[in-house]
């Protein structure tokens, strides 16, 4: 499974092509390179994630592994489950769970600014569009790190509060209408 | 998105119908349950190999059953 996508360079203020593909060893190899000695030096809700340790456990055809390239180094990854989770809004209906998201820690609000904007949205759309792919009409759940809870209300998703049974992280999802709406204006809709 | 190859199928009429109403209770098309039911079967089977059990348990949390595939 791949997509090309469109994220946007802020120095050269131009929208630029990226892949989306399958997580690969070239892929934990920029995360080890290029993002784990910032994270760890930084104070983001997700240093101590360990994507290649994530990455190597042997997983059932139920999760999904994708990165976001550009300019030959990744810019995102995300993993999707795809069977496991059910449907708050909608009485038990099945959803793709994003069960992890991350964007390179140079694509983060910082003073200097990131460097590519719209990567997590990228990620976010093209999940919907496998919930739409397998049959789910774009539903979509997810628990969030507080820091990103502004990102995923600015998306529509519901906020459910926090979930006692995931660490009280707070509980998103995204309704029918709303990953409808998301896709209709998004490169997969063309 | 991905290539899909076409198959055909034998199902009795009693699997048949548990398809089609699977199929209408998720809203989902036939295929897309027998795609979905594949790879959770492809789950249990990776647990099992690994030496896991699976349990269902009931609604008050008191009572659990060891589910045997």
């Amino acid at each position: 499974m791949k997509a090309s996508v469109k994220i946007f360079h802020v120095k050269n203020q131009q929208v630029v092509n990226a892949d989306l593909i399958p997580i690969s060893d070239k892929h934990l190899a920029d995360f080890e390179t290029f993002w784990k000695p910032r994270l760890q030096a930084s104070d983001e809700q997700d240093s101590h994630w360990e994507w290649t340790k994530k990455a190597s456990v042997p997983r059932a055809p139920s999760y999904e592994l994708y990165a976001l390239e550009c300019d030959r180094i990744t810019q995102g990854m995300m993993i999707l489950e795809i069977d496991r989770y059910r449907s708050r809004l909608e009485n038990g209906r099945g959803l793709v769970y994003v069960d992890f998201l991350a964007v390179a820690p140079w694509n983060r609000p910082s003073p200097e600014g990131p460097m590519y904007k719209a990567v997590g949205t990228a990620l976010i759309t093209f999940a919907i569009q496998r919930s739409i792919d397998l049959e789910y009409k774009g539903r979509l759940g997810l628990h969030a790190l507080s820091k990103a809870h502004g990102f995923y209300k600015k998306l529509q998703l519901v906020d459910f509060g926090p979930d006692p049974s995931k660490q009280n992280l707070n509980y998103f999802e995204l309704s029918v209408k709303t990953a409808t709406d998301i896709i209709s204006k998004s490169d997969f809709s063309r | 998105m991905n290539k899909k190859t076409l198959i055909s199928l034998n199902l009795s009429s009693s699997e048949l119908e548990l398809l089609t109403e699977l199929s209408e209770k998720k809203e989902m098309s036939k295929s897309a349950i027998l795609r979905q039911a594949l790879r959770m079967m492809a789950v249990l089977e990776q647990r099992i190999e690994q030496g896991e059990k699976f349990y269902v348990e009931s609604l008050d949390k008191e009572k659990s059953e060891v589910l045997l595939f």
